[in-house]
């Protein structure tokens, strides 16, 4: 049987009413379709006794936060915006790995939002959890913000208030079911998805304005000429080591070529091998043929993306060089698109290569700094579906 | 229909519940801490286990329960990737780590047409990700479907419904994937109907 959905709205509301009583309950929208189906069908359960707060991290896109509070007012539901942009970039200042990254944006997170919670008067917290939130920290394999319980955090007593989920068991495509029974607005229910903390994670390694503000750009263009379920831009250091690896001899086998270039940047990046986290190393592949850029099919590049991976333990994940002029650049954008139901398993969306070229150019031309751009040729599994 | 799910800790175990439950079978997840009787108790008609990050190869000690229940229930049963490995290894065949992991899109190929792969084509893409294998087939089982690095991707006991799968039917870009527990459905609907003594 698939998902009842008029069943499931009804025994939440009658749920969270039970739950929260006379009390009041805060809940932290992002303006996505997992925090503003729960703050909707909150809303249909205790009416005025909800607050919704959106806390402006700074990783957000280009023009979100007012976007956000637009949408909110439109949807009649009571709302606020808390600037914590400073306090997130101070405390993340010189931090360079993921899951350090992670566990200080979600220890900020809850701080901020204790603080909120009790200046509201909120013994309760609604949350838009969903499976893969806690499938993926519960396994290890990444923090996501918005998980506490299920690893053994107790937040009443570390932040004053108790935690509701009413769609914690649900996956995306579910959510947005819910979503459009409710009458949410299609352009959010079937928005592509952000994760919790932002552009943090597509800012690989150490976050600085500089870097942040040239992701900014990269994001709105990519999202601008990219298609998908989840489709954006990263930005890494065009910092290089060492590496002994047989991938440049692998890549000239499959595809008979030899002008094959291997880059092997310092930062590493989030996968998931065998059910283990696998924070390992990323493959820059770059092929020249004397009339210029070499253009396989993107299936053929993921094909030999399985090889790589399969042979060299130490690597998770594969990306193809999409510029056709690199120049000297202090940071390489690496373009993202898959193809899912459910975010747990993703395929790599097959983009014509006239698009890819397309937004490469594009990002050369308006974002500075940037040395090349690539696309990510890894599936999940071998890979995640965000970087950090 | 009953067939809960045991979750041995993988990534996608809670998802083979959401296919079993759009398959119309009552399923959900159940700790690895089961046993049979428990199994006995909550009227189960089969049973599905998922994967882990266990490495089977060497730390099969790790999931004991589970190698328990895999000896004592007595009803049709699904071991898919870390659990297909358990399965091996209590059974008296072999798990190592493999020569050629597989992580993302894999095609396997049909070998047997046995009743679990029904309607299934000769060769389909599958989702992979295992850093074991098994190398070595228990005694009284076949082989039913490999892969070019892997050999063993599908096996079955001759003549129990006792199955094993190394890639996952749960992940949606698995080719027919829900075919897998489309079948183990049917096969245990049989075998609630004749009642065979495993």
């Amino acid at each position: 049987m698939v998902l009842n959905v008029q069943g499931f709205v009804d025994e939440k509301i009658e749920e969270i009413r039970r739950i929260v009583n006379d009390e009041k309950a805060l809940i932290a929208v992002s303006g996505g379709v997992d925090s503003t189906t729960c703050a909707v069908l909150t809303h249909k359960a205790i009416y005025e006794n909800l607050q919704c707060v959106f806390i402006d991290t700074g990783f957000m896109r280009l023009g979100e936060p007012e976007k956000v509070k637009s949408f909110f007012e439109e949807l009649d539901l009571p709302f606020k915006i808390i600037d914590a942009r400073e306090r997130f970039m101070e405390l993340l200042k010189g931090l360079e790995d993921a899951e350090e990254k992670r566990k200080v944006f979600r220890q900020t997170f809850y701080d901020v939002l204790s603080e909120s919670a009790k200046e509201e008067d909120c013994k309760f917290l609604v949350q838009g959890t969903i499976a893969p939130d806690w499938i993926e920290t519960k396994g290890g394999i990444k923090t996501q913000h918005n998980v506490l319980e299920q690893i053994g955090i107790n937040p009443v007593e570390k932040f004053g208030f108790q935690v509701i989920e009413p769609i914690a068991y649900l996956y995306k495509d579910q959510v947005r079911e819910v979503a459009n029974f409710l009458g949410i607005k299609t352009d959010t229910s079937q928005r592509q998805p952000f994760p919790g903390p932002g552009l943090l994670v597509r800012v690989i390694g150490e976050v600085t304005k500089e870097k942040l503000d040239i992701e900014k750009k990269a994001t709105e263009i990519v999202e601008r000429n990219i298609e998908g379920s989840q489709y954006f831009a990263a930005i890494i250091d065009n910092e290089e080591i060492e590496n002994e690896n047989n991938i440049e001899k692998l890549t000239t086998d499959f595809f008979n070529v030899n002008q094959v270039e291997v880059k092997v940047p310092k930062n590493l990046v989030t996968g998931v091998k065998g059910d283990l986290r696998a924070y390992k190393k990323l493959a820059a592949l770059t092929i020249r043929l004397n009339s210029g850029l070499f253009k396989p099919t993107i299936e053929k590049l993921v094909q030999l993306q399985v090889n790589i991976i399969s042979e060299n333990p130490d690597f998770t994940r594969v990306a193809y060089n999409i510029t056709e002029k690199p120049r000297k650049g202090k940071y390489i954008i690496l373009v993202r698109s898959i193809n899912t139901r459910d975010y747990m398993t993703a395929k790599v969306t097959e983009i014509p290569w006239e698009n890819l070229e397309k937004t490469a150019e594009e990002i050369m031309k308006k974002c500075k700094e940037i040395s090349e751009v690539y696309y990510d040729v890894t599936p999940k599994p071998p890979s995640t579906v965000e970087y950090e | 229909m009953i067939i809960p799910v045991v979750d041995v800790g993988g990534q996608y175990n809670h998802m083979i519940t959401r296919a079993l439950t759009e398959l119309d079978a009552e399923s959900k997840l159940i700790p690895m801490s089961i046993t049979a009787k428990d199994l006995e108790e909550m009227k189960a008609d089969g049973l599905v286990m998922g994967g882990g990050p266990q490495r089977i190869g060497f730390e099969a000690e790790k999931l004991e329960n589970v190698s328990k229940v895999i000896k004592e229930a007595k009803i049709p049963m699904l071991g898919l990737c870390v659990t297909h490995q358990l399965m091996a290894v209590v059974f008296g065949g072999k798990a190592e780590q493999a020569k050629h992991p597989e992580y993302g899109p894999v095609r396997v190929y049909v070998d047997n047409k046995d009743e679990i792969l029904n309607d299934f084509n000769e060769s389909f893409l599958a989702w992979e990700t295992h850093n074991d294998e098994v190398t070595a087939l228990p005694e009284n089982f076949v082989v039913l479907a490999h892969s070019e690095k892997c050999r063993i991707q599908v096996m079955r006991h001759e003549t129990k419904p006792i199955f094993g799968v190394q890639f996952h039917p749960e992940a949606v870009q698995t080719e027919n994937g829900a075919l897998i527990f489309k079948n183990f459905i049917e096969i245990c609907k049989k075998f609630m109907f004749t009642r065979k003594k495993l």
